[in-house]
């Protein structure tokens, strides 16, 4: 940078802000007019709305909800997000709202049925990365809910932490300092069963 | 770094991959949208209300139609009796069609018809104006129509009168005592068969009825 770009971003620092929230801002703006398209009917709106904000809705139902019921809860999240897409008033905020959705949706869950013990799928030696990965998920689900979600989404859906914090709202501090513990106490946990095994 | 791979996957981590590679079968799989329900909404696009626009104008041509065909009625009515009118002035009134040796009767042919026909039909008068002017048309055509029957009466009578036996003109004929006497038996005589004639025919006449009555009973 020179020393006159320097200068001016010494003496006017919001032109700086503004200039550098400008790739943000229009990214707002893609979102914004992507729920106007999908509330006045595209499909292919909804389908581009879907795919992308489908793995973070899937990750927040999975670190809740046993993986049976999992693809249903996501299904019928996205169906009363369709239909409520008109109400939301800040449709810049719209991830924030369906990741609302997804864990109110986990909530009702557990209020209708009653809790269940979830069985291993392979119970042989054969299925022993089944098992251990059921005990991984286990332990993320014992988690406080802002570690548990982070983790599950970083760990299961492959998502980064920029991704992460940009699905869901938070800052990207907020997340590396959820990563991080979330990750210290998961091998806590980890590290516990492997001595007791 | 460690964290820096568990942060944006910059570098390495094994066990950080292997927890990864682990988890993997719990990602969600490509699936497709669900279906939506065809649920009718508000939304914030507003939509153009559909308005009869067309019909109006429609109407307004309708309308003036309307009253074009109205005021050409109506203008047709108020000529017809002002072409009669015309007509009455144009043509004589009186055309008397009168015959010096056959003395047939006066034929007043078209103006009274054509008063007549005039007069049946049902005048649509509109304007006062013209109604006064209809009554001295009338007027006059009926004092012409007197003047020609004065006219033609007289002619009529001239044809008929008899030829006036002045003094000077008069043809006398002169008869003696004998001649008058035997003249005026002539014509008691002639006045008695007459009567007499008459009692016969009346005679003949109840004779018939009388059988005529026998036969019926």
């Amino acid at each position: 940078m020179s020393e006159s770009g320097i200068v001016q971003n010494l003496f006017f620092p919001a032109r700086r802000s503004k200039e550098a929230s400008s790739p943000a801002k229009n990214k707002l703006k893609e979102e914004a007019m992507l729920v106007e398209r999908v509330c006045a009917g595209d499909r292919s709106a909804f389908d581009e709305f879907y795919n992308k904000l489908s793995p973070m809705v899937h990750g927040i139902v999975l670190a809740r909800v046993p993986r049976d019921e999992v693809d249903d809860i996501v299904q019928d999240v996205f169906i009363s997000a369709y239909e409520k897409l008109h109400t939301l008033r800040d449709k810049n905020a719209v991830n924030a709202w369906i990741a609302r959705i997804a864990r109110n949706r986990a909530v009702e869950f557990y209020r209708r049925n009653k809790p269940t013990v979830e069985l291993s799928e392979n119970l042989s030696h054969n299925g022993t990365a089944k098992n251990e990965a059921k005990e991984i998920l286990d332990a993320i689900r014992t988690m406080p809910e802002t570690y548990k979600e982070t983790l599950v989404l970083r760990l299961v859906e492959g998502m980064t932490g920029p991704e992460i914090a940009e699905l869901t709202g938070l800052k990207h501090e907020s997340v590396r300092v959820n990563l991080h513990r979330g990750m210290k106490m998961l091998r806590k946990k980890l590290g516990i069963k492997k001595r007791q095994v | 770094m460690k964290e820096d791979y568990l942060w944006d996957k910059t570098g390495s981590d094994s066990e950080i991959e292997k927890l990864e590679s682990t988890l993997k079968t719990y990602r969600l799989k490509d699936t497709s949208p669900p279906i939506i329900p065809v649920v009718e909404f508000e939304t914030e696009i507003a939509t153009p209300a559909k308005s009869n626009w067309l019909m109006r104008p429609a109407f307004a041509a309708f309308g003036c139609l309307v009253i074009a065909a109205v005021s050409l009625i109506l203008l047709n009515n108020l000529r017809e009796p002002e072409q009669a009118i015309a007509a009455a002035e144009d043509t004589n009134p009186i055309e008397s069609k009168i015959e010096s040796k056959n003395p047939a009767p006066v034929k007043i042919v078209s103006s009274k018809e054509e008063i007549l026909h005039t007069q049946e039909k049902p005048l649509k008068i509109t304007k006062a104006s013209f109604s006064t002017q209809l009554k001295k048309r009338r007027q006059l055509a009926r004092k012409q129509q007197l003047r020609a029957q004065k006219i033609s009466y007289k002619k009529v009578m001239k044809s008929r009168a008899k030829p006036k036996l002045t003094k000077s003109k008069k043809n006398v004929v002169r008869l003696t005592k004998e001649e008058k006497e035997a003249y005026d038996q002539l014509l008691k005589a002639l006045a008695i068969t007459g009567s007499q004639m008459k009692i016969v025919r009346e005679g003949i006449k109840g004779e018939r009825v009388n059988s005529a009555e026998k036969d019926g009973r």
